[in-house]
This record gives C-alpha cells, sequence and structure tokens, in this order.
C-alpha cells in the first residue's frame, strides 16, 4: 500500500510539488490522530460521568437534555 | 493554476488555485504578504475522510483556540488545539464548501484570527458548522495546509482559491 501523497503548491513561483509520505511523516500523522482520538475518548468519559451523575439525583432524561444542551 | 497580471474585481485579487485531488495534505506556500485580508474558498471538496482540518504555517502545537458551532457533525472539533476543523460534515457522500477570512493574516505580532463558514454542498446533505479561530504566536502566515484530519486519506476531490483583499 502506498503511503498518502502530500502536495505542496508555491504561490510566488506556481511551483506543485506532489510526493508520498514518508515513513516519519506518516507515523507523525498518525500520532496525531490517536492523540486527537484520545482527547475525544477523554470528553466522552467526561460526559458519562456527568450523565451518571445526574441520574443519580433522579433527573428524567428529557431534565438530562435540558441541562447539556 | 497561478494566475498573474489580472486586474482586481472590486478588492478582491485571486491569487491562486490549488487542486485537492489526489493528495491527502496539501499545503499553499508562500502566501503573497501585500493583502490586508485573504479570503479562502474551498469547493467540492470530497473524500473519504468525513472531518477536513487546517493547519498555518505547518504548526501542531497547540496555538488553535476556537468557538465552534454545528449541526449535524460531531463535537470534538471543539476541544481540539492543534488544528482547525475545516469541514466536519459527511463529505465523503455529500461535497463540502466552506468560506474563510482571514483578517491581518500578514501582521507580525497580532493574533491572528480566521472566520470559517461550511456547509455541504447539495440539498441531500445537511451539515453546517461556522468556526471562529485565533491563532496565537504564528506570526505572519505564510501558509495554509488542509489534511483530511482522521484518515490520511486522498482527497477524491476539491478546489482550494486564495484572493487577496485590499
Amino acid at each position: 500500500m502506498t503511503n498518502p501523497m502530500i502536495r505542496i503548491h508555491n504561490m510566488e513561483t506556481d511551483e506543485v510539488i506532489d510526493r508520498e509520505a514518508t515513513a516519519e511523516e506518516l507515523a507523525e500523522w498518525e500520532a496525531e490522530k490517536a492523540a486527537q482520538a484520545q482527547k475525544a475518548a477523554e470528553e466522552a468519559a467526561r460526559l458519562s460521568a456527568k450523565l451518571a451523575i445526574y441520574a443519580k439525583l433522579g433527573l428524567t432524561e428529557e431534565e438530562i437534555n435540558t441541562l447539556i444542551s | 493554476m497561478a494566475l498573474t497580471q489580472i486586474p482586481s474585481i472590486g478588492s478582491m485579487t485571486l491569487l491562486s488555485v490549488t487542486s485537492l485531488t489526489g493528495a491527502a495534505s496539501v499545503t499553499i506556500s508562500n502566501i503573497d504578504q501585500s493583502y490586508n485580508e485573504i479570503q479562502i474558498w474551498g469547493d467540492n471538496i470530497s473524500s473519504v475522510d468525513n472531518n477536513i482540518g487546517m493547519r498555518v504555517n505547518g504548526s501542531t502545537s497547540s496555538i488553535y483556540k476556537k468557538l465552534l458551532l454545528g449541526i449535524d457533525n460531531t463535537s470534538t472539533g471543539a476541544l481540539e488545539t492543534s488544528l482547525v476543523r475545516v469541514l466536519q460534515l459527511q463529505v465523503s457522500t455529500d461535497p463540502g464548501i466552506f468560506r474563510m477570512t482571514c483578517k491581518g493574516y500578514a501582521e507580525t505580532a497580532s493574533i491572528k484570527n480566521i472566520i470559517n463558514n461550511a456547509s455541504s454542498k447539495t440539498n441531500t446533505g445537511t451539515g453546517a458548522m461556522y468556526n471562529q479561530n485565533n491563532f496565537i504566536n504564528v506570526g505572519a502566515i505564510t501558509s495554509v495546509t488542509f489534511f483530511t484530519a482522521d484518515t490520511s486519506a486522498n482527497f477524491t476531490a476539491g478546489t482550494i482559491k486564495i484572493y487577496g483583499v485590499k
């Protein structure tokens, strides 16, 4: 499988360079995506915890939705 | 394709047209610094990845502070500090469009601000988003990079135009 392509368009010279991402660039890219996914998971966990607390308070689903929307 | 010696229409001058098709990351570099602001237009953008990101000056640091509003997209983009979500729609099934304004992009000392409006292209898509982004400590914006944020898959369609505004 080929790596994703990287394009660089130099506005000053109008030169366009297309090349495959290097293994290092791809690894960096994957690491960034993993970090973003981690943040998203943490946020989802925070939301779940919040919902659990609301549920303990005896709020209805409609009331919870009102609070978090 | 760069356009030269084209007179401004009103106060906007088309500076560059760049295809996204066939690349997963597209950088437009050496942006002309002689305008008061730039407008960045993205049209007909498609990818198997529904989330399209942008960075300025290639920075992956936590410089991107934002306000994000949207419908039919997930909320994760609001928390990210290392990129701007340009499109967070269903571009795999319905192409996306965005219009960005970046004022004071050539100034070196001020916080940069980009306002982005994005939506699906056709009636089959219902996604829309608005985000306002401040970039801190970036200096003048000399390049912008658009990329498929979640899959690293190549774009299947799309064009980026940059206009200079006096």
